[in-house]
């Protein structure tokens, strides 16, 4: 079975005085008081805005202005660290392309060197080769030229032995004419 | 006192010999000279020049002989003949001399020329050429 609202056994009429009867009351609230305390209300708001907030504004204020330089300087430090960072990238880029152009050139300055070397090194062992060569000619000449002294010597020597021995008076007498054919030419 | 030279001197004295003066005489002369400029020790090479000067004159050969062996008669008279004709000189004397270290052949010297075909001074001449 469905209720409707003229089943219920209420009485508009009572319903409708006490309503009236009690109003804000009939919610717990004293209108006077209610009044007394949104006056105090106010009066405490308005000394509060006066005294309070507008320091506590300029307060925030000034520390939203703190912050914000804050913030400001440290997106400004972040972006000099970026800067920073990228000058120091590009810095390190360019010693280490300072340091492998360095290196290349030091390398290519050693190999010259060493070449350098390696080519003085050679000729002074071809002077010093040359040197030995001519020194040993020197050396084998004067051999050369004493062993001929000590054979012209030696077959002087035998020779005047042989002659000594062998030219006997005939011989001799011999000799003697025909220097003395010398004598007359 | 002017000065007579060594030069001089000898050709005087062989000027004095060539003319038959006394050797005797010119001795005494040339001493005195010598003598009187102080030049006793030149007595020797005065001796030389003379012996040079008559040879330069072809009048006197004084040659030097060295041989190993003596000389033969044969051998002294071929060498005698032949100095002549080579100086053309009117007497020749040889002072013969025997040196074992020439080895054989034989060496004159005279005042100007000298001949050497000792085997000596062939074996010099060979080691020279060496």
């Amino acid at each position: 079975m469905v209720l409707t609202l003229s089943d219920l056994p209420l009485d508009t009429a009572t319903f409708a005085q006490d309503a009236q009867a009690s109003g804000i009351s009939s919610l717990g609230l004293n209108a006077k008081a209610f009044l007394f305390q949104l006056t105090t209300f106010m009066i405490v708001f308005l000394l509060l805005r006066k005294f309070v907030f507008s320091k506590l504004t300029a307060t925030l204020e000034k520390r939203r202005g703190v912050l914000e330089n804050s913030l400001v300087q440290a997106r400004e430090i972040e972006k000099a660290l970026q800067d920073a960072e990228a000058k120091a990238a590009k810095l390190l880029r360019e010693a280490r392309h300072e340091a492998d152009t360095a290196l290349t050139d030091a390398r290519a300055q050693a190999q010259g060197l060493v070449s350098a070397a390696e080519e003085v090194g050679s000729q002074k062992v071809q002077r010093l080769l040359a040197e030995a060569e001519a020194q040993i000619r020197q050396k084998e000449l004067k051999l050369r030229q004493e062993l001929q002294v000590e054979l012209t010597d030696l077959v002087a020597g035998a020779t005047e032995k042989i002659i000594g021995q062998k030219l006997d008076k005939t011989s001799d007498e011999a000799l003697i004419e025909s220097a003395i054919k010398e004598v007359t030419k | 006192m002017n000065h007579i030279s060594r030069r001089q001197l000898s050709r005087y004295a062989v000027e004095r010999l060539l003319a038959d003066h006394k050797i005797s005489e010119l001795s005494k002369e040339l001493a005195a000279v010598l003598v009187g400029s102080n030049r006793n020790k030149e007595v020797d090479m005065l001796v030389e020049d003379i012996v040079r000067e008559l040879e330069v004159r072809r009048q006197l050969v004084n040659a030097v002989v060295i041989t190993v062996h003596p000389l033969t008669p044969l051998l002294r008279k071929q060498l005698n003949d032949a100095l002549r004709k080579a100086t053309a000189a009117r007497h020749i004397e040889l002072d013969e001399r025997v040196d074992k270290s020439i080895l054989g052949g034989l060496q004159v010297k005279t005042a100007t020329r000298r001949w050497d075909s000792t085997a000596r001074r062939k074996l010099t001449d060979l080691r020279k050429r060496f």
